[in-house]
């Protein structure tokens, strides 16, 4: 198990702090549960890769130092909304390697918001759930995005 | 003379056939109008303003203000709940997934991804005398210049954001501002004025009436704008909402409940293995 929590408020969080007021992020429920000034990235096995609406899901075994196991699911965004990140249903299996990196869900359940991901290939998907839009007009105060928000490679097609 | 008088009458009459042709055929009318219409049609529209409403100087009225009174801060957003119940107007717009225009001559439809749902404007038109009630409205558009005016009446259990309660939520779904949605009166009607500011951006300004909430006419914000997507990402998405197992909405809690996802996950592999 590798998990990094952190309170540091990274020029990303920032923007997604500010996104999450100012864009909608979920459609049929509200992403408040999830505290955004935190980030978390966390090394597992897929379980299951659930390319769904309202929101896609993903189930990760992570595996901790004393050999127990847990299970963590990462909420990420309408299929729609995915596919023109570049994301695809196609892009994880069970049994393949990631690094989900997450802003945690407040109550310390082992939800998260998936902002980012590695996938086995090495390739990086980003900004799951929490992206603003194309085009957005950042809020007052926002931080610019960080180079390499974009996706570091666009999924095979 | 006499037959200077009947070319005279002949050419007058014409005239005024062609008058009533023109006034007869209003812009949204023929196949061939879709050249001379602004260009809601390429690509589509992603909202980049907030589904909510900013802070509002119309006085509410007191049946308004008593619903305000007896408010009890929400677990969720109101509009949660089983099998992704659309939100409806005009909320449902504002989601996170885009818009998509087409145009027939008499009808202007824009496909909301989010939820899948169709509105069907009619151009040029009247409202019925009876519009059943529906959750996006019964909705009559008219072109006044490059302006899209649509004119909705006729909703079904849709809510209205009264104001905002800053500081007053208390769960852990709060959404930042704490807003308050409350029920709707019987004569709502919704204006939109919808506009390019600029070849990728999409203004709609909203008008609502609805005397049992507001005295006057309620403007919510100074106008949302959406942005266009092209190519690729400007194609319109299935949304069906086919998720349900991940998430347990709990009507008489009024919020969704966040399971332990070991629990959820074998619950979907179970699903898997039947």
């Amino acid at each position: 198990m590798n998990v990094h929590g952190s309170t540091r408020l990274l020029s990303l969080s920032a923007v997604l702090v500010l996104a999450a007021a100012a864009f909608p992020v979920s459609a049929h429920h509200s992403a408040a549960p999830f505290d955004m000034s935190k980030s978390i990235s966390i090394q597992g096995t897929v379980e299951r890769w659930l390319w769904a609406n309202p929101h896609s899901w993903l189930y990760v075994r992570v595996e901790k130092a004393d050999g127990s196991q847990e299970v963590w699911g990462f909420e990420a965004g309408s299929t729609g909304m995915l596919a023109r990140g570049g994301w695809n249903a196609a892009d994880m299996k069970p049994g393949d390697k990631v690094t989900v990196t997450a802003a945690p869900e407040r109550t310390g359940n082992h939800i998260g918001l998936l902002n980012k991901i590695q996938l086995a290939d090495g390739r990086v998907l980003n900004a799951g759930f929490g992206a603003p839009p194309p085009g957005a007009i950042p809020p007052p105060g926002a931080v610019p995005p960080p180079p390499g928000a974009a996706n570091s490679a666009p999924a095979p097609r | 003379m006499i037959k200077q008088k009947f070319v005279l009458a002949i050419a007058l009459y014409s005239a005024m056939l062609a008058a009533s042709a023109t006034a007869a055929e209003p812009l949204g009318s023929k196949w061939s109008d879709v050249t001379k219409l602004p260009d809601f049609f390429t690509g589509n529209w992603q909202s980049n303003t907030s589904f909510l409403d900013s802070s509002s100087n119309v006085p509410l009225t007191p049946q308004a203000l008593a619903y305000i009174a007896q408010y009890k801060p929400v677990e969720d957003i109101p509009f949660a709940g089983p099998n992704c119940k659309t939100p409806g107007m005009p909320i449902i717009q504002r989601l996170g997934s885009p818009l998509k225009f087409f145009y027939e001559p008499g009808m202007i439809a824009i496909y909301i991804e989010n939820s899948s749902m169709t509105r069907f404007i009619k151009l040029n038109g009247k409202h019925s005398a009876r519009p059943n009630p529906t959750f996006l409205g019964e909705s009559i558009g008219h072109f006044e210049g490059d302006t899209l005016v649509v004119d909705s009446v006729g909703f079904d259990d849709t809510l209205l954001q009264y104001g905002d309660l800053p500081g007053r939520g208390s769960g852990p779904f709060v959404l930042p501002p704490d807003a308050i949605f409350g029920p709707h009166g019987p004569n709502l009607r919704m204006v939109e004025r919808i506009r390019l500011l600029d070849p990728d951006t999409l203004e709609d300004r909203l008008t609502i009436y609805d005397d049992t909430v507001w005295k006057g006419p309620y403007e919510a914000n100074s106008g949302r704008t959406f942005k266009r997507n092209r190519g690729e990402n400007g194609w319109p998405h299935e949304w069906v909402c086919n998720a349900a197992e991940t998430l347990i909405y709990d009507p008489s809690q009024g919020k969704t409940i966040e399971e332990d996802p070991a629990e959820v996950l074998k619950r979907l592999q179970q699903k898997e293995n039947h």
